[in-house]
């Protein structure tokens, strides 16, 4: 993989860089440095050379100006009486005296000249190891013409000519001007010279210890090369005749520097050797000369580079070093590393029994090798205990489902409940919460014509309300075996609960036995929501009293019951809080408000069913998904019965407890039947059940003589019906009456026990009850 | 050049050359015989007709003039005026009389000095002017190091006095009696100086060689400068010069300028002094 994501690479790249950088700047550094302490100490070298070279020089030409200073002092004052050979001899001892000297020379002008003089310009002179004697004037006086005479006599003072050859040696002559006439006059008398060979110069100036590259040259005050390593050029050239020809200005200002009489030191490019140096140059102090050192700096240079050449080579073989430790430490991190890599995806795959990498060393990778292998210990047993804890669960989540199964079943949940009868409309629903709860409804027939509707809600929620509900369940219907009052079986229950209720718990609890044939509902209530009646024009009203407290938790805890005739048209709602308690996301409750308002709808009054859904529908709407906190429970009965008239047509009569308003009711009742097209067999069938039963109660139920009402109730609808109901003391026809005599003449039989046979063998039903210190019969006639 | 490249030889001429020095002049070397043929300036060849021998022109080598009076700027001198009073060196020869003709017509009084073979003397600022040729002493000044610009300089020819220079002489006898070997040196010598143009490299090497031989000093560049003023003086490059020929209005100049200096009595017959000239070839 291209890039710098690998250790190695990383680590290579960046201190290498890094290290090469600071070998970059050391060299750099060191290069520079040495550089500038090099040419600082070479530019002093040359110039200290060049000027101890002058002094040396200066020296000697020192010596050969004191000789002829003094030799033209004496002349001066005696040339004119001294004689030729006198002049001669102190020329010899001159020379014999100064072995450096080359040559003497008094040379007289011809103007001024005393007379007797063999040459008027002698000059005493070596000649190899001898003394040689020239005369230079000859008759032509040759010498006036020379540099050396002219050029005193006409500056008047002493000169230092140029450099010459004479007779292939290299010479220098100092002259000084001789004047006669003093003190009165100064006339121009001659010249007092004396030469110097320079053979011992061009030693001198070749043994400075210049360098490699470096040398040695004097030039006189026209830049005319006195002494220089090339040779050929001495006397031949100037510094500006070297310039012309190599066409060099700067060479040619050099020049001018150098014989502007200040000692100095310039750069400058020598054309002997080509390297760039330095020219160091001091003029002398006799003779206008100027000594110059040369010293090259590219030799320096060289020197430096070779230096900066060998730290380069040293730094790269350490670079190299450095890239193969690298190299090695890099790879004893990264190969753990890849190691523990591999060891992870393994791990993460699922195989927790992945081979981890020894660790080696107390080093970061060995420490986290060892927490990698504690980790995939834990995650082991960790693994395990998951399995162990979700087996666990599932064990348990499939009891509580075979739990949920047994409530359910222990909730009847077929419907229609009793397919066969016609007469009753039932629809329940129970939704837990969770998987059990602890609301129940139940409903079952007491007999061929009552039927017990409950419901209940255990407190709490879950398993332990599960329980609880079952047990209450299991004691309600047991209680309704030996009880059918419901406040009496209420009073059971509670009994029974508050026994070894040492959670407790309690259970609101409502039930009620339901004639079907009557429509009347005989209640008791434990504490339990108020159920709701709904009429067949959408209102509902509640059953709210009366309301005992809770069960389970009071001992001796009495109860009341409770009436209401339903008629076939009004639906009875049975439900638990989960309805009314139910929250939307916004907490708000559902309330009976919302419940009383869903039953409002008129499709609810087509079946139980339809109305249970349309609230269970207006539950969800008005939840909008929030979690159901609470079981949702609904029980909706409703009586069918066809002779159930609504209570608008059902007819009242009132009549005192004799035989005459007796009569004048008998007549209302057929009138009132006339225009109902009712049959001539049932009309007769009304009459004699009236005759028959009121007689009864008018002869038998008063023992004083007050004047008692009898309240006659007709129900002209299907099925006819018709209820008494006397004020009279306790007496049930169907068992107090005498029993039939059915010989003896008629006037005579008693009529209660004759009427009531025929009654019953005309297929008349008849129901009686006590009740609120009343007899109350009713008489359900036959279909026609 | 022309003996370097045998030209004397081709013509049948054996000829060799002689330095002359501070000793005998190259007139003493032609009058004691020591020399067959001479170079002289016109006006010294004219001055010593009359004053030493009859003497024959063979050959006019420079057409033109070459002499100049160099002068220091910063010793005041820009214009010819400034001489007047000051010192200066020039040589004391017959062609000098360009000079006096020059300080007469510029109203200039100098402190005369005597020059003779180097320019030290001025270099030291003993003078404030020396005499210089245009080929020699003013390139001189310059390779001891002083710039042109520091210099006045007055060419002599600036002023109408440019009288030609170098020539070949001999005794007016020997050019009567060989006529063709004068002619013959002359066509060999102005062969070797067309030679010299043509090849200028070459001829300063050999004169370099020559000169180290005799222990003169020497370099290139001065010899190249003399090479090129010498030419423009030998083989100019106008028309209607003939080489190495004496043009008779300038010897009459010549002669006239200097009868009327004073340096000579009467002008020479240009046919006796310059026979080369008239006599058919």
């Amino acid at each position: 993989m291209i890039g710098f994501s690998s250790v190695r690479q990383r680590l290579l790249t960046w201190l290498l860089t890094v290290a090469s950088l600071v070998l970059v700047a050391v060299i750099l550094w060191s290069y520079s440095t040495a550089r500038h302490r090099l040419e600082v100490d070479m530019e002093a070298k040359a110039a200290f050379l060049a000027d101890n070279a002058a002094r040396q020089i200066d020296a000697q030409l020192g010596v050969l100006q004191g000789v002829v200073q003094g030799m033209a002092l004496t002349l001066e004052s005696q040339y004119r009486t001294m004689t030729f050979e006198q002049v001669r001899a102190l020329q010899t001892v001159c020379l014999e005296k100064n072995p450096g000297i080359y040559g003497v020379c008094v040379a007289l002008d011809p103007e001024n000249a005393p007379s007797g003089w063999k040459d008027l310009a002698p000059w005493g002179h070596r000649k190899g190891a001898v003394l040689n004697y020239t005369g230079l004037s000859g008759d032509t006086h040759a010498h006036v013409r020379e540099d050396w005479f002219e050029l005193p006599k006409h500056l008047g003072r002493p000169v230092w000519s140029e450099p010459y050859k004479w007779e292939g040696v290299l010479m220098v002559t100092y002259s000084v001007p001789i004047y006669q006439g003093w003190p009165r006059t100064r006339q121009f008398a001659g010249v007092v010279t004396c030469d110097l060979t320079l053979d011992w110069l061009d030693r001198m100036i070749t043994n400075l210890p210049l360098g490699k590259g470096g040398y040695g040259l004097l030039i006189s005050r026209n830049a005319t090369y006195v002494a220089h390593p090339m040779r050929e050029i001495v006397l031949n050239e100037t510094v500006y005749s070297i310039a012309e020809a190599r066409n060099d200005p700067e060479l040619r200002e050099t020049g001018h520097q150098m014989v502007s009489g200040k000692p100095g030191i310039i750069p400058f490019k020598s054309f002997v050797t080509g390297n760039i140096s330095w020219l160091a140059f001091t003029p002398l102090r006799s003779g206008d000369w100027i000594m110059a050192a040369i010293i090259s700096r590219d030799e320096m240079q060289a020197a430096i580079q070779q230096l900066s050449r060998s730290q380069t080579a040293i730094g790269l073989l350490g670079l190299l070093l450095l890239a193969l430790a690298i190299g090695r430490i890099s790879r004893s991190i990264t190969r753990p590393l890849g190691k523990l890599r591999d060891a992870a995806n393994t791990l993460a795959a699922g195989n927790l029994d992945a081979a981890l990498p020894e660790p080696r060393g107390h080093d970061e990778v060995a420490h986290l090798t060892h927490a990698f292998a504690e980790m995939r210990d834990n995650l082991r047993r960790y693994v395990t205990d998951l399995r162990e804890t979700t087996a666990a669960r599932e064990r348990m989540s499939s009891e509580l489902r075979i739990a949920h199964e047994i409530q359910m079943g222990l909730v009847p949940k077929t419907f229609p409940a009793f397919p066969s009868r016609t007469d009753l409309d039932l629809y329940g629903v129970l939704e837990p919460a969770r998987e059990v709860g602890g609301d129940f409804y139940d409903f079952f027939l007491l007999d061929e014509n009552r039927m017990v509707v409950a419901i209940g809600d255990v407190s709490g929620k879950g398993v332990p309300a599960a329980l609880f509900m079952a047990v209450t369940r299991s004691f309600l219907r047991s209680a309704f075996r030996s009880e059918t009052d419901p406040s009496a079986v209420m009073a059971n229950v509670n009994e029974e609960l508050v026994e070894g209720n040492d959670t407790c718990m309690f259970v609101t609890l409502f039930c009620a036995v339901f004639d079907i044939d009557t429509g009347r509902l005989q209640y008791a209530n434990a504490g339990h929501n108020p159920p709701a009646i709904r009429h067949s024009d959408g209102s509902v009203e509640w059953i709210a009293r009366p309301r005992g407290t809770v069960a389970g938790v009071v001992p001796h805890a009495k109860y009341q019951d409770g009436t209401v005739v339903l008629s076939n048209e009004d639906m009875l709602i049975l439900y638990t809080d989960g309805v009314t308690e139910a929250m939307n996301a916004a907490e708000e409750l559902y309330g009976e408000k919302r419940m009383s308002g869903s039953l409002a709808d008129p499709v609810c009054g087509k079946t139980c069913r339809v109305a249970t859904e349309r609230i269970l529908a207006d539950i969800r709407t008005f939840t909008q998904g929030a979690l159901q906190s609470d079981d949702i429970t609904l029980l909706v009965v409703k009586g069918l019965k066809a002779s159930m008239p609504a209570t608008a047509e059902t007819r009242s009569f009132s009549l005192e407890n004799n035989f005459s308003d007796m009569e004048r009711v008998l007549d209302d009742v057929e009138s009132l039947l006339q225009p109902t097209g009712a049959s001539a067999k049932r009309k007769y069938a009304v009459r004699l059940a009236l005759d028959e039963l009121l007689s009864n109660v008018i002869k038998y139920a008063y023992d004083d003589q007050a004047v008692h009402r009898i309240t006659l109730d007709l129900e002209p609808g299907t099925p006819f019906a018709l209820t008494i109901t006397d004020d009279g003391k306790p007496f049930n026809p169907l068992e107090d009456a005498p029993a039939p005599v059915l010989d003896g003449p008629v006037e005579d039989r008693p009529i209660g026990g004759l009427g009531l046979h025929i009654l019953q063998k005309m297929g008349m039903r008849m129901n009686y009850r006590r009740e609120d210190n009343r007899n109350v019969l009713r008489v359900v006639l036959p279909e026609d | 050049m022309a003996i370097e490249k045998g030209r004397y030889r081709d013509a049948g001429l054996d000829v060799s050359l002689l330095h002359t020095g501070p000793g005998p002049s190259s007139l003493d070397f032609l009058i004691q015989g020591k020399a067959d043929f001479s170079t002289l300036f016109l006006a010294d060849a004219i001055f010593d007709n009359e004053q030493a021998a009859p003497l024959a022109n063979v050959s006019q080598l420079s057409q033109r003039s070459n002499l100049m009076l160099v002068a220091w700027k910063n010793m005041g001198i820009n214009k010819p005026a400034d001489l007047d009073g000051q010192p200066i060196s020039y040589w004391q020869s017959a062609f000098s009389m360009a000079f006096d003709i020059f300080f007469k017509q510029q109203n200039i009084r100098p402190e005369a000095k005597p020059q003779h073979y180097s320019i030290n003397l001025f270099l030291h600022r003993g003078v404030a002017a020396c005499a210089a040729m245009t080929y020699n002493e003013y390139h001189r000044i310059y390779q001891a190091g002083v710039d042109y610009d520091q210099l006045t300089v007055f060419r002599m020819s600036d002023y109408g006095l440019g009288f030609p220079e170098d020539g070949i002489y001999t005794l007016a006898e020997t050019a009567r009696r060989t006529p063709h070997v004068c002619r013959a040196l002359r066509e060999a010598t102005i062969a070797g100086w067309e030679y010299a143009q043509l090849h200028p490299d070459e001829t300063v090497e050999v004169v370099l060689r020559e000169s180290r031989r005799a222990g003169v000093p020497a370099n290139r560049p001065h010899l190249r400068w003399m090479l090129n003023h010498v030419l423009d003086s030998v083989c100019p490059s106008d028309k209607g010069v003939r080489r190495g020929h004496l043009d008779r209005s300038a010897f009459d100049d010549t002669a006239r300028a200097m009868r009327s200096a004073g340096m000579i009595k009467q002008v020479p017959a240009f046919e006796d002094f310059a026979p080369l000239e008239t006599r058919a070839p």
